[in-house]
């Protein structure tokens, strides 16, 4: 038995002084009514620890981070006021891992972190007050953050935090659930091995109460493949990065959350008010207001971005007879398989306009295909059936794997295949045929799996290929160590650039700006995407705009997508941000701050050993040029694409080798940060040499 | 008129603003347990049936206070719980065949959904057409009217059809 102080054991509401743990627990349940839920009794020797329910006093913020150990099976909360400057969400997240996790750690070492940074407006009714960050060092060993809706960042604000920090490895498989103040840590033996949506209904259904939010990983983190994701609900996915594959390492099967708390702000009324008139800006703008239900809108959009606007690219970046497609309909079957299988809407918390479809498919189950899982598993493997797309992408969830590497080592073995360098032995039997739904599934499930060929790419698509041989790397299309997305990137210069430079991982992060390129006025001739000049001041605009909404917890689609050109952007959450807390938040410090946390997600890449040499796209993708379509012979220049990308770096006040600056670190006010990161840098250097 | 909360499940997506901004005007602060309206979801992740205390006209929460605490106000048609009179004692919530009293650990006392005194916060926030605020001699118009509408291509009366 634990011998715990008084202090632990007396009940905050009435001074009552239990015997043990247990005791408390259960007079808190029976007195005060704190635990409505089917209590589940921690085991005789408690590994919980109760901490002090504190006054809650500040507005906006709850005040508190929790800090779960696995290797020691303890949890402690420290005060969120010395991490203000950095916001909160992903800024809060940034912060820790630079603090927290050095050089001398690789990514699957107990002391990397995970952290989960809901935004200050998570869980209030903030339109779209639902976005979380998942913050880790990836399995590429860079930072990377992967941003998730639905209601598992308003369910750990309603617990009382501001940000959770995993770190350290269960000795055994387990899942911590952290109720309120009291934070489990549970033998996962029995779902393990299981898929993400079967061990989010095994612990609710454990626990006892539906209403416990679910961070899981599936069979793919388990093995620990480099791009496996966390899935935190039906829909939505901390994708890129194998962040699955972090949580795999620490044995963590999943993190359960649900709250009793509440989020205070300080003016209620009138953040009641401007968030209502937000909701209405937001739901009478002219694309959420179609009574076009989401997703089918989405398709129609796909079809014509790729064939009039040629916006992904076909196969692994191969040529396609452009003259074969009918815009209109390249995707087949989008109204026949909604008509069959859609069983449900579904919506993210707090969200005025997200109308999803979750469907049943026939062969994968529940699911739901979204965002650039869509177009992934259509151009980029040459296939023109959805319910391939949604089966594929169905699969991808229940193993907890990212669609997007996945599809794109499928691309990369048709390549191949097609090229002749592999042929059906090396797949198992299975001919890697363009579209083929055989070759699309096997592959899926191989992956997923970790059996036959899909064991190749445990990890990673550049370790793959180098296991393949046979000049096979030079198909392989990454950006250091991790997949890139589905963008032609030869004609759009700023996604080329984005692609390169972006702290998290390449593709996914800042090339949704195309769409606001109108609102861009000074660099108004910046805006064509064949442009090279001025890309960089652009694309470090777009930046610190979606660190501002993931400091916020807001939702970067709705609001820099859509809404940016129409006057939205992120202008009306500063202001939500500042009647919620009551500080002087504005444009200028909200920016500063957003400055503050780029400069230290690229220092703490350049501690895991990132330079310039690094911030490069594939070779093959400065040597050829478009081979059709709408950007037909558009190509990208080496030395031009190395001015975007030294002028990215003066912007950002990065050196010409992409390490910030001494000066940068002092101008944002952050000397302490630089004398760590300079002392730490050194050290690496030394023990290099 | 009397006015009636209508609830329309089907539309319901799940997104808990009416829960949230409940709680915010009654409580003064976020939280779902605070909320007079619960979207209840079973088994499935999604969706949800919003749930909020109905105003019974013949209510048995009425007959089960032992303090006559809640009693019925006519110019809004609601139920209205009179805090100096109540004993906390949950009967009511106990009584309630819906489960749409619940109790508030904090204050300790009983809550439960006022109308917000005619014009109910959770209905502005509802932009998916789940909740309305109707008069209550036409709580099935919107659904007559759309199950129309559905049915009109196919109905042989209908003026596209000859």
């Amino acid at each position: 038995m634990v011998n715990r102080s008084i202090e632990e054991l007396t009940c905050p509401e009435c001074g009552f002084v239990a015997r043990n743990a247990k005791g408390l627990r259960k007079h808190l349940q029976l007195e005060h009514d704190m635990y409505q839920e089917k209590l589940h009794l921690p085991p005789e020797k408690p590994d919980c620890l109760i901490t002090k329910l504190e006054e809650n006093v500040m507005s906006g913020w709850s005040g508190k981070i929790l800090r779960v150990d696995l290797s020691k099976k303890v949890s402690t909360t420290e005060p969120t006021a010395p991490y203000i400057p950095f916001v909160g969400g992903r800024g809060i997240n940034v912060k820790i891992m630079f603090d927290e996790v050095g050089p001398e750690v690789a990514p699957f070492d107990p002391e990397n972190r995970i952290i989960f940074g809901p935004g200050v407006l998570t869980g209030t009714p903030a339109p779209t007050g639902s976005r979380m960050k998942i913050t880790t060092m990836c399995a590429n060993g860079l930072i990377g953050s992967g941003g998730v809706g639905e209601a598992l960042g308003a369910e750990i604000r309603f617990a009382g935090y501001d940000n959770i920090i995993v770190q350290g490895k269960l000795d055994k498989p387990g899942y911590i659930y952290i109720n309120d103040d009291v934070v489990e840590f549970r033998d996962a033996s029995h779902i393990w091995g299981k898929e993400t949506g079967e061990t989010r209904k095994a612990i609710k259904d454990e626990i006892g109460d539906q209403g416990v939010q679910v961070a899981s990983i599936g069979q793919a983190g388990e093995n620990m493949v480099s791009f496996a994701c966390i899935k935190t609900g039906v829909f939505t996915t901390a994708g890129r990065g194998g962040m699955g594959a972090i949580m795999g390492s620490k044995n963590l099967k999943a993190v359960a959350v649900r709250g009793g708390q509440g989020i205070k702000v300080n003016n209620m009324e009138e953040f009641l008010k401007i968030s209502l008139d937000i909701r209405t800006k937001v739901t009478d703008f002219p694309d959420f207001k179609a009574p076009i239900e989401y997703l089918e809108r989405r398709v129609r959009e796909m079809n014509v971005r790729a064939t009039k606007e040629g916006v992904p690219a076909w196969g692994n970046w191969e040529d396609f007879d452009w003259d074969s497609v009918d815009p209109d309909n390249f995707v087949r079957g989008v109204h026949e398989y909604y008509r069959e299988n859609q069983i449900a809407r579904i919506g993210c918390f707090s969200c005025p306009v997200s109308r999803y479809r979750v469907c049943d498919d026939p062969e994968a189950g529940i699911g739901m295909a979204l965002c650039n899982s869509l177009p992934m598993f259509a151009w980029r493997v040459w296939n023109r059936d959805f319910p391939v797309i949604e089966t594929a992408c169905h699969f991808c969830a229940s193993y907890g794997l990212d669609t997007i590497s996945t599809a794109n080592i499928i691309s990369f073995l048709m390549e191949l295949y097609h090229r002749g360098i592999i042929t059906a032995k090396d797949t198992d039997g299975i001919p890697m045929k363009r579209g083929d739904k055989e070759a699309i599934l096997t592959a899926v499930h191989k992956i997923g799996k970790q059996e036959g060929f899909g064991k190749l790419f445990r990890d990673g698509i550049l370790a793959g290929a180098k296991k393949i041989g046979r000049g096979a790397e030079e198909y392989a299309m990454q950006v250091k160590g991790m997949e890139i997305g589905l963008r032609e990137i030869r004609g759009r210069k700023g996604t080329a650039l984005a692609t390169a430079v972006s702290p998290r991982l390449s593709e996914g992060e800042y090339p949704l700006f195309e769409q606001n390129w109108n609102v861009h006025k000074p660099h108004a001739e910046a805006v064509d995407p064949a442009v090279y000049e001025k890309k960089g001041r652009i694309i470090l605009d777009s930046v610190r705009k979606y660190i501002v909404l993931d400091m916020i917890g807001m939702c970067r689609n709705i609001f820099l997508r859509a809404f940016e050109a129409a006057g939205g952007g992120v202008i009306l959450p500063v202001k939500l941000l500042a009647l919620a807390t009551g500080e002087d938040y504005n444009l200028d410090n909200m920016f500063a701050a957003a400055d503050k946390v780029h400069l230290l997600e690229r220092a703490f890449d350049v501690m895991h050993g990132v330079r310039k040499k690094d911030d490069t796209l594939p070779k093959r993708l400065f040597e050829s040029a478009v081979p059709g379509g709408p950007l037909k012979g558009a190509r990208l220049d080496k030395k031009k694409f190395d001015e975007m990308l030294v002028e990215y770096y003066e912007m950002a006040g990065w050196d010409e080798d992409g390490v910030p600056k001494e000066e940068t670190f002092k101008k944002l006010g952050l000397e302490a940060e630089w004398k760590s990161f300079n002392k730490r840098l050194k050290k690496k250097g030394a023990a290099n040499d | 008129m009397t006015k009636v909360l209508v609830i329309d499940s089907e539309k319901c997506v799940g997104c808990r603003t009416c829960e949230l901004v409940c709680s915010g005007k009654h409580e003064g602060e976020f939280n779902p347990r605070l909320s007079r309206i619960k979207v209840v979801r079973g088994e499935n992740e999604w969706g949800g049936f919003p749930m909020t205390c109905l105003q019974c006209e013949s209510a048995w929460c009425v007959a089960a206070c032992p303090a006559k605490a809640i009693s019925r106000d006519e110019t809004l048609g609601r139920l209205i719980i009179d805090y100096d009179k109540c004993i906390g004692c949950r009967l009511c919530a106990m009584y309630c065949p819906f489960g749409n009293i619940s109790f508030d650990s904090v204050k300790k006392r009983v809550i439960k959904c006022d109308l917000c005194n005619g014009d109910p916060e959770c209905v502005k926030v509802c932009f998916y057409g789940a909740l309305e605020y109707r008069d209550i001699r036409e709580i099935g118009a919107t659904k007559q009217k759309e199950y129309m509408e559905k049915i009109a291509g196919t109905n042989r009366w209908s003026p596209q059809k000859k």
